[in-house]
């Protein structure tokens, strides 16, 4: 149809120009096909290097997975039994690690367990020490506890939603069969929750392989993951011919591991539609679970914010233990101090703008996106639906690279940051924009097109009013993704125009209290910013929620 | 001419022909009703009327000019959905002025108008409700109010009231029926429902398979069906085909004999009112026959009575007759009820002139 042809032309230009073309010069660049050519003899790999670096990523990777199924398997297993008003608030708790920038959180837990954090302050205090007792920054440990704190949410939620789907007659069969809880557990409910639980490891997996921002502040110049090499060997030894076969591999095992997810989803989808679609709520009647347990789960959800309130505790103290809003003052009075090329209050407007700009791209491009889908013809669509999501598995310092290496003339331009942003966020617009444009009954369009509307006229006081709500959601998202955005943006800004996350990236690498007082203030600020963004996506009808 | 002139209308999606060679004429002010199965191709003759598509060929000319070339927002054709389709967004209301902003009314104009329908259409003061929290009746009422709203030359409705329950919808008939004669206004209505139409159509096309097998006025519609597929239709049972003379009992096909049908006619129809109950019927002829009673339905102001009769292959013959509750002797149902149960037959009478000949 044309008019598919039509909606398509924008994201198909805009995925050409800043997705495939970036994408084919890494390649290209890594292919070296100069040195191809001139038959020059191929550079040997160096293994061992490689070994270190794909052996770590990996290494982190699983043991942060394993660490995070160990803490979020119990409160999945409590959260399908709980009372719904304390499963909500503890679902809602635990969700804001997972919406908070990196930056907030490497900030977060160096408020915490950072020399001049918390804890150490608290214990030298306590017990007048002249150093620091934990030393957890640059710390494997440290990284593991980060993606645990960022990455619980993901278990829980997609366990206990999958096993508060389960039809509860089978665990009442077993149960008249004999079987005590514990066994009903091993026999009949661990075996069905089985693929929410793998598809949850497989998510997990994916994000602290790819993890850039944690490792590279909290792990320091011992640790580094693929990202993490990447960005160095491009921005501080400019190696790019490394840092490109780096991004091969990165994307080679990103998109293996996101196919075994797609896969393992369509084969769990197909076994719940096997079960009985009208079965009755798994737990009729009261809840089984004990108020003590419920309270203990509480208290637990709440440690586990302590970095958060250690940030929001750092952000207003002086450093001799009163209380003081000098930080947040400095930040307005937009003092340089010596760690900043801009004073954070250009950075906030930075941030600002560049969030503006993600915001009308990606929901354009959304639009676009969601009007091409439902337009085509299913053979297209089938095609065009995976394509429009490709730069979803393409890490942000891979995005970075190549457009390091292809814009070109481009390259200092300050709209590079939010066209970046938008290919991160545009697929997340698509899938809150594309259901919302599929629930809308198409015989609406038709009464307004036989009452005497124009197709245009159609569009704006049909379709636009309809869609609004999602158009908010998948706008606020944008700009959500670009303020807190930390990757891409590090490697393609200007050092004259940096974002918040990038001034306090750098304040935290600098000595001086009023230097890290600034970056708590500042990343005290993003932390609000997300968690109420957080929780006016929640009050979106659940049908807007897909993602 | 008519006022709507539908020539030659063909369309189909993929392989599958859904209207081939379509005519149907309505003259101007009258309602007209297309009677279909559903699938038979009466959604998509709307839907080509209003312009939401186009056919493959064939003529639509609306007060003697060809439409088809025109969108559907410059035709000035109603269409009231099946769905009702109100907007979400918008009160009553806005939804009843949407046709008239669109062609650019005055906001006066507008509240006049919006106020003038909402009286025909007995929702006075229902301006400014959501139309989340109509009733389904009052809805449907919504729906036509807005398909009325900016004077439509045409206005089709598409099984307007198949989402309401029974009651509701003999009563929304009535009404329908009657806004649509106040405004004198042409109307072509789609239903599957027999009675719907009945009720409601000055003229009725019987739809099937993509094109139309009979017009006419209700009434002539059901005193002569005309063929096997109408009368069933008009779910008339008793059609038996004159190619299997064997199975019909040899009374029948005596009469028919001496009243040597025509060479088109294929079935024979016993007419479910066929039986004579009163006590005479002067200058008629009638025919008396034995039969078994199999079953006596109670349908409130008629029993539905199953009989059976020996054919003239030796096997049994059946026929599904009307009796009158009101009209019959209590002594005679009662009798016929217990010939359910005991066996035996009982003897009955069948007024020729309810018995018709049917093209295939």
């Amino acid at each position: 149809m044309a008019a598919a042809g039509l909606w398509a032309l924008p994201p198909l230009a805009f995925l050409a120009a800043f997705f495939f073309y970036p994408l084919a010069r890494i390649v290209g660049a890594s292919l070296d096909l100069q040195a191809l050519w001139s038959g020059e003899a191929f550079e040997t790999p160096d293994f061992p290097y490689w070994g270190r670096v794909l052996g770590f990523t990996l290494r982190q990777a699983t043991v942060s997975t394993a660490v995070t199924l160990g803490v979020g398997l119990p409160i999945a297993w409590w959260m399908q039994q709980a009372p719904p008003a304390v499963q909500r608030l503890v679902r809602n708790l635990l969700t804001i690690p997972f919406v908070m920038p990196t930056i907030v959180v490497a900030a977060a837990f160096t408020a915490l367990v950072g020399p001049r954090g918390w804890i150490n302050e608290w214990l030298m205090d306590a017990w007048a020490l002249s150093q620091p007792p934990v030393r957890l920054l640059h710390t494997f440990a440290l990284i593991v506890m980060a993606h645990v704190f960022y990455n619980v949410s993901v278990v829980v939620r997609i366990v206990s939603g999958f096993w508060s789907q389960l039809d509860w007659r089978l665990v009442a069969a077993a149960s008249t069969l004999g079987a005590t809880a514990w066994q009903r557990l091993r026999t009949v409910e661990l075996p069905l929750i089985l693929p929410s639980l793998l598809s949850a490891a497989l998510l997990v997996f994916l994000f602290c392989f790819s993890s850039f921002g944690v490792v590279l502040i909290l792990g320091g110049l011992r640790f580094s993951t693929l990202e993490v090499e990447i960005y160095r060997q491009a921005v501080s030894f400019f190696d790019l011919r490394t840092a490109t076969l780096l991004s091969l591999a990165q994307m080679g095992i990103t998109f293996a591991v996101m196919y075994v997810h797609t896969y393992l989803q369509r084969r769990s989808s197909r076994s719940l539609a096997l079960g009985v679609p009208d079965a009755a709520p798994r737990r009729a009647g009261p809840s089984r679970t004990r108020p003590g347990l419920t309270l203990l789960v509480l208290v637990l959800t709440l440690l586990f914010l302590l970095p958060l309130a250690a940030l929001a505790a750092r952000s207003v103290s002086s450093g001799s233990g009163s209380w003081t809003f000098q930080h947040y003052q400095a930040l307005f009075r937009g003092e340089t101090g010596n760690a900043f090329l801009a004073t954070p209050l250009e950075a906030i407007g930075n941030s600002v703008r560049y969030g503006v700009g993600t915001m009308l791209l990606s929901v354009s491009l959304g639009l676009c996106m969601a009007y091409t889908l439902v337009t085509a013809p299913r053979a297209v669509s089938r095609w065009l639906d995976p394509a429009f999501l490709l730069p979803l598995g393409t890490s942000a310092v891979t995005l970075g690279l190549g457009f390091i290496l292809s814009m070109g003339a481009l390259r200092t331009s300050p709209w590079l940051v939010p066209v970046a942003h938008a290919l991160m966020a545009a697929p997340f617009a698509l899938r809150v924009l594309l259901p919302a444009l599929r629930r809308l009954p198409p015989s609406l369009r038709e009464a307004s097109a036989v009452l005497g509307a124009s197709p245009r006229r159609t569009w704006r006081h049909v379709d636009l009013p309809l869609l609004l709500p999602a158009v908010v959601v998948a706008g606020l998202f944008a700009f959500l993704t670009s303020l807190g955005e930390f990757g891409a943006t590090l490697l393609i800004a200007r050092p004259q125009h940096p974002t918040i996350p990038l001034v306090i990236h750098r304040a935290l690498g600098q000595p001086g209290l009023a230097n890290l007082g600034q970056a708590m203030a500042m990343s005290a600020i993003l932390m609000c910013v997300s968690a109420s963004a957080m929780l006016v996506l929640d009050r979106v009808p659940a049908g807007l929620r897909d993602f | 001419m008519a006022f709507l002139s539908v020539r030659g209308l063909r369309k189909r999606y993929a392989a599958t022909p859904v209207l081939q060679d379509f005519d149907l004429d309505v003259a101007q002010g009258h309602i007209a009703c297309l009677l279909g199965a559903s699938g038979c191709g009466k959604t998509t003759l709307l839907r080509l009327l209003a312009g939401i598509e186009r056919a493959d060929s064939g003529r639509i000319q609306l007060a003697g000019r060809d439409v088809q070339a025109q969108p559907p927002h410059t035709r000035r054709i109603g269409l009231m959905f099946q769905d009702h389709a109100l907007f979400p967004h918008q009160n009553v209301g806005a939804n009843i002025a949407y046709g008239l902003r669109m062609r650019r009314w005055g906001r006066p104009a507008i509240r006049a108008r919006v106020t003038e329908l909402l009286a025909l259409v007995r929702l006075t003061g229902y301006e400014k409700r959501p139309v989340q929290e109509l009733s389904g009746g009052e809805s449907q009422r919504v729906a036509l109010a807005r398909s009325l709203a900016p004077n439509p030359r045409l206005l089709l409705l598409d099984e307007p009231l198949a989402s309401l329950d029974r009651q509701l919808r003999d009563e929304l008939v009535r009404e329908i029926r009657g806004v649509l004669r106040a405004l004198s206004i042409t109307a072509l209505y789609v239903t599957h429902d027999q009675e719907e139409a009945f009720a409601i159509a000055d003229q009725v096309a019987l739809m099937h398979a993509g094109r139309i097998i009979r017009t006419g006025e209700p009434q002539a519609l059901y005193r002569d069906p005309g063929s096997v597929y109408v009368a069933r239709f008009l779910r008339m049972a008793n059609a038996f085909s004159l190619r299997q003379a064997d199975a019909l009992p040899a009374w029948l096909r005596a009469w028919l004999n001496q009243r040597a049908p025509g060479a088109q006619d294929a079935f024979v129809l016993i007419r479910p009112d066929a039986l004579a109950v009163a006590g005479a019927y002067p200058g008629e002829e009638l025919i008396r026959f034995q039969a078994r009673v199999i079953a006596m339905t109670f349908r409130g102001r008629i029993y539905e009575a199953q009989l059976e009769a020996p054919a003239a292959d030796g096997k049994g013959w059946s026929l599904t007759l009307d009796v009158p509750v009101a009209e019959t002797c209590p002594r005679m149902i009662e009798r016929w009820r217990q010939a359910t149960v005991q066996g035996g037959t009982v003897s009955l009478t069948l007024r020729a002139a309810r018995i018709q000949t049917l093209r295939a």
